[in-house]
């Protein structure tokens, strides 16, 4: 048996992440500190001993190739193999932006077809979760199918969120849902699947011609289901699909708890990812620390309290940082408070400001959907100025040269984007 | 040339196992990083480290040095250990005797000058500016030299610096020294020089080098002004991290960054009740108790209840629920059991410690070291100015 070949796909846009995912791609959003999220999905391709791993890139790509690099904290940077990008592109095999999941690899069917190994694994690269490939392909293997899902139980209300399989005794998967309102199974896809490679070859030539916008959930799966051509493996691990705002915060915080439900070693084997140059994590004598995450290379002279902090903060004397989720190189000034707040990379609060206190209830008028959960989101190298009061439910986003847009102080649910940034 | 095969002997039980320059400083480090960033940052990428008293540790470390971007096609660094040139075989004898052992590295190097560094200092140097010093001096040696207080001049060598920026005296460790500058052990030469003036029998710099060329007036000065911590005894390296608490510049200044082999470790976690001030803490650990004034490296886990003060807990040290620590250094892997006392005063009426082999006593000043892997059992008082040896299970049944 080969080793299977990963291709992991990283384009999606993730809108529901609003202004965390306007300048980058959601697998490059930072997560637990000092980590991307597409670092677990790595670090299991590192621990399931995969030689070959595609990435699939689209949306803003820049800081997930410059993340990746050669893939040495994953042991990629290999002589035969290691990591690709595999971005959209022209060329004399005509080609065009991926239309979806599945159009994604169908666009690189010549890359497949050089391959030698003989099964495909395909991931995502917004999951948060632990897993040895391997098991599941012992799994497909058995099986004896042309094709496997991974699959979790979710909670039922869950269920319109997800694809749902309904698995028969024996894994063979008899029906297949994408996101139904209502059902009588709550195993859900996580987007994980096992191809033997002749066969997923075939099933996209066939299949490409008669949809546009090729998705594995939607056109794949009912296809081949309706063969009895797929077995769902059960996962039994925390897994984690980084889809909402609020997902991602509830996430975050619930590494805070006494017993969070992902650890940061698993069989072993740390979370990977690149390493950082910064000194420890300083507490001066005038700093707090409760319940909280603080990465290497921050200065700690306030208080932090049920936050996560990622590397390079300088939380200044007298400010004080409360259930929020501080992305690198940010400073909060001495005074000024922040509270159920994300606040993204290199962002500056100014002295005595106060961030995300507030009526919760009141949603964000720009994105609604997004934000309605009690929490103000600060847009990467946003400054903000001394003395001001933001409330809660409130979106920020502004270059530096763009300070004069947020003087004042802003009710909950008013946001203050930069002209130059659409949404 | 970086100098690393001191033995280290003052240094008690912290190098029972690991050759001084890997001994770790300032919450993630080991001291060699140091020397290594400075040599990188100043563009030297052709870098030997001479090593021969427990190697392992620091092979181990710096394996292809690539944390320093010293992993290159034609240059890089490389350990060089005493090894069997046909009839010659003998350790290195001295400072002069491990260069002239290894006079064919220099010897196949293109390069005009040679630096050679001691791999046991803490600081932030650019050496290209003394590489312009030495040449504008137009002398074959120049010696790197630094203002130390009149108490501290025992431990140094002394020199005395002329007006015209040559060394004109030198002494070795004096008891006592009119003279204000002490060499840092941090010598440039011309490479043809070195070459023609080593010699089997010249087996020390200072002595059979440096010493006889000042007569000649051929031994320029340099003078370094920064941060500069000389790493020789268990109180120097003490005072040197407690220091750090105050002046962090050496490890945090963004544009001289000091690069280090990396752990795969989370960020740092602190419970509701934890209690930290004043203290600097490494990736990966885990804080349920109280730190003050300490150095934390990583992975150490302080349970909930204990208490470390004024101490440098090595990595994946634990200290157990209401243990208390102070004014200690405690090695790597040293489990410290619930409610065990370190560091603190004796009390009369308790048990001999000093009855269990790999207990002693030091003359030292009240600065208690538990050598790497030790196990003090729970309860157990183990007083101040103790040293417990690597691995040691300290636990009182076995002298009750």
């Amino acid at each position: 048996m080969s080793n299977p070949v990963a291709f992991i796909l990283a384009g999606g846009v993730g809108k529901r992440l609003s202004l965390l995912t306007r300048f980058r791609a959601k697998p490059a959003v930072p997560f637990a500190g000092r980590y991307r999220i597409i670092d677990f999905t790595l670090t299991n391709c590192f621990r399931s001993g995969i030689d070959d791993v595609f990435i699939l890139t689209q949306y803003i790509a820049r800081s997930l190739i410059r993340h990746i690099g050669i893939g040495k904290p994953w042991d990629l940077d290999r002589r035969k193999g290691g990591v690709h990008i595999l971005h959209p592109r022209l060329g004399f095999q005509a080609a065009d932006w991926y239309q979806g999941t599945a159009d994604a690899i169908f666009q690189n069917v010549p890359v497949l077809e050089e391959l030698d190994s003989e099964h495909i694994l395909i991931l995502s690269g917004d999951h948060v979760y632990h897993m040895d490939y391997r098991e599941f392909m012992q799994f497909h293997l058995a099986s004896g199918k042309p094709a496997s899902v991974a699959a979790v139980t979710v909670p039922r209300s869950m269920c319109s969120e997800f694809g749902i399989v309904t698995a028969e005794r024996d894994g063979t998967i008899s029906r297949f849902e994408e996101k139904p309102k209502q059902s009588e199974s709550n195993l859900a896809s996580m987007g994980i699947y096992i191809f033997e490679k002749e066969f997923l070859l075939r099933t996209l030539k066939k299949l490409h011609t008669r949809f546009e916008n090729l998705d594995f959930g939607r056109h794949v799966f009912p296809h081949l289901v309706s063969r009895r051509h797929v077995a769902a493996y059960r996962f039994p691990g925390y897994w984690l699909d980084i889809g909402t705002l609020k997902g991602y915060y509830r996430a975050s915080l619930d590494l805070l708890s006494t017993r969070p439900r992902l650890r940061f070693r698993h069989d072993g084997i740390p979370v990977l990812t690149v390493p950082d140059d910064s000194p420890p994590l300083v507490v001066t004598k005038t700093g707090r620390i409760a319940r909280s995450l603080v990465c290497n290379g921050c200065v700690i002279e306030g208080e932090v309290v049920s936050s996560i902090v990622s590397p390079n903060v300088t939380i200044k004397r007298g400010a004080v940082v409360e259930n929020s989720i501080i992305f690198h190189d940010c400073v909060i000034e001495s005074g000024a408070r922040v509270r159920n707040a994300i606040i993204d990379k290199m962002v500056t609060v100014g002295r005595n400001t106060s961030v995300g206190f507030g009526d919760q209830s009141v949603p964000n008028q720009l994105q609604p959907l997004y934000l309605d959960f009690g929490i103000t989101l600060i847009g990467i190298k946003t400054r903000i100025p001394a003395g001001v009061r933001i409330g809660t439910n409130c979106l920020v986003c502004g270059s530096p040269a763009d300070d004069s847009m947020h003087q004042h102080d802003m009710g909950d649910g008013e946001s203050a984007i930069a002209e130059s940034i659409t949404l | 040339m970086i100098l690393a095969g001191g033995t280290g002997r003052e240094l008690s039980v912290l190098t029972q196992h690991r050759a001084k320059t890997a001994l770790p400083f300032g919450g993630r480090y080991r001291i060699i990083d140091f020397c290594l960033s400075n040599c990188v940052h100043s563009g030297f990428h052709d870098i030997a480290v001479l090593a021969q008293y427990n190697p392992k540790s620091l092979i181990d470390h710096i394996k292809m040095g690539k944390p320093w971007d010293l992993d290159r096609k034609n240059s890089g660094v490389y350990i060089l250990q005493p090894t069997h040139h046909g009839e010659m075989a003998q350790w290195y004898l001295g400072t002069g005797d491990a260069l002239y052992q290894n006079i064919d590295v220099i010897r196949s190097s293109n390069a005009d000058l040679v630096l050679v560094l001691s791999g046991d200092q803490v600081y932030g140097m650019d050496y290209r500016r003394m590489v312009v010093h030495h040449r504008s001096m137009g002398k074959p040696v120049t010696i790197a030299y630094k203002e130390v207080s009149p108490s501290q001049r025992s431990r140094f060598g002394m020199i005395r610096c002329s007006r015209r920026g040559l060394v004109t005296a030198f002494q070795e460790k004096p008891s006592s020294s009119p003279f204000r500058f002490a060499s840092l052990g941090i010598y440039l030469f011309d490479r043809e020089f070195l070459i023609d003036y080593l010699r089997p029998e010249r087996v020390d710099i200072v002595f059979d080098i440096i010493m006889p060329m000042l007569t000649r007036r051929r031994v320029a000065g340099y003078e370094f002004d920064g941060y500069w911590e000389d790493i020789g005894s268990v109180m120097s390296y003490y005072r040197a991290s407690r220091r750090l608490l105050r002046n962090r510049s050496i490890i945090t200044d963004r544009a001289w960054p000091i690069y280090t082999r990396g752990a795969e470790l989370p960020p740092a976690s602190f419970s509701r009740d934890s209690v930290v001030m004043d203290s600097i803490i490494a990736d990966g650990c885990s804080v349920r108790g109280t730190v003050r004034g300490s150095i934390l490296f990583p992975g150490v886990r302080i349970a909930a209840g204990a208490t470390v003060e004024n101490s440098i807990i090595f990595s994946f040290a634990s200290i157990g629920n209401d243990a208390v620590v102070g004014t200690s250094i405690i090695d790597k892997e040293v489990r410290v059991g619930a409610g065990a006392q370190i560091g603190e005063r004796a009390h009369t009426g308790e048990p001999d410690i000093y009855r269990i082999e790999g207990i002693h006593r030091t003359r030292g000043r009240g600065i208690t070291v538990v050598g790497k892997a030790a196990r003090i059992a729970a309860g157990v008082g183990v007083p101040r100015g103790a040293v417990v040896e690597a691995r040691t299970v300290v636990d009182m049944r076995r002298i009750r």
